[in-house]
């Protein structure tokens, strides 16, 4: 029977640190695939990705044993993601809430790195290009809700946004997303496509 | 919550104020009543029905989008960056059994000597194994 989380985060506080190797390698690809839906560049996202195993094991007594280890993960990815995403928009100086303006869509990096090769099918690459193209603020909420499964009020304290923002956002962003996915909910309509 | 079951005499309006609580019954934050309404609304109006039927498929092509796969093991490049950052040393596990809720590692030596002393010590013991098979 493999090690709890848990048991492995304990062993690593004990000095056991090939502990935390195990821990790595358990949860490197879940946190890399939520890294990489929110940005949207392998590299940069395989950057995030070793800075959250750094930040988590910088902090890992103060990790709570009863919490899950990998919503921990998410959560610090989460906001590493947040932190690229608005350095990279506008170097600091404009708040997530406020930086997008209406109708204008951040350009998505169409790089086809290997990584961009694994979102595999013609449908499931339209969606995630759908959703790399949504304003920043509309595009982690729903990456938030729909990828991570977090609630309206958890978002909100994630994000430090009131939770009516949350919702405004989730809902735009979901009308944004059915007018650019018209053509698949069409072809899925008409009994074309099934599944992604 | 709010009258959805009234007859209104313009149609059209009461089509705008269901489609806009269409966000809120997909994620279930509609009372009971306003709810039930909404549905029955629904159950007759096509243009709406379908726009509510959209926005579930929508979601549904959200959640439905496969993990990304990285193309390569990062470990290696955490635990070095980690061992940079602080100081600790670790040994690159090259075998890992979990037995019983233990966990066993044998590691390579980390410097050059040790790593050659292991493979000469490796390759020594193979070929006492092979002049022990011949004699």
């Amino acid at each position: 029977m493999a090690p709890t989380d848990a048991a492995l985060v304990q062993r690593t506080l004990r000095g056991e640190t090939a502990a935390y190797n195990v821990l790595v390698q358990r949860y490197q690809r879940q946190v890399y695939s939520l890294i990489y839906r929110m940005i949207g560049n392998a590299d940069d996202a395989g950057d995030l990705l070793q800075e959250t195993f750094l930040r988590a094991y910088g902090a890992l007594a103060s990790f709570r044993q009863d919490a899950s280890f990998l919503t921990w993960l998410y959560k610090i990815a989460s906001n590493l993601s947040i932190d690229h995403m608005r350095s990279r928009r506008t170097h600091g100086a404009l708040s997530l809430d406020f930086e997008v303006e209406e109708g204008r869509e951040p350009a998505a990096d169409r790089s086809s790195s290997p990584e961009d090769t694994v979102v595999r099918g013609a449908v499931a690459e339209i969606v995630h290009h759908a959703v790399l193209n949504l304003p920043a603020r509309y595009r982690v909420v729903v990456v938030l809700r729909h990828l991570r499964g977090l609630s309206i009020d958890e978002i909100a304290e994630e994000l430090q946004i009131p939770s009516g923002t949350v919702k405004t956002h989730l809902f735009r962003a979901r009308e944004m997303l059915r007018e650019r996915l018209r053509p698949v909910l069409d072809m899925e309509t008409d009994g074309r496509v099934h599944h992604v | 919550m709010e009258e959805f079951t009234t007859f209104e005499q313009n149609e059209f309006s009461l089509c705008v104020r269901v489609r806009e609580r269409l966000p809120e019954l997909l994620d279930g934050f509609l009372d009971a009543v306003t709810a039930e309404a909404i549905r029955a609304h629904l159950a007759t109006c096509y243009q709406c029905s379908r726009d509510f039927r959209e926005l579930q498929q929508t979601v549904r092509l959200v959640e439905s989008l496969p993990f990304v796969e990285p193309v390569r093991d990062h470990a290696p490049a955490i635990m070095a960056a980690i061992e940079r950052q602080s100081g600790h040393s670790f040994q690159t596990p090259v075998v890992e059994m979990e037995t019983e809720g233990t966990l066993r590692f044998s590691f390579l030596p980390r410097t050059t000597n040790g790593l050659k002393r292991h493979f000469l010590s490796a390759a020594a013991l193979g070929l006492f194994d092979a002049l022990a098979a011949v004699a």
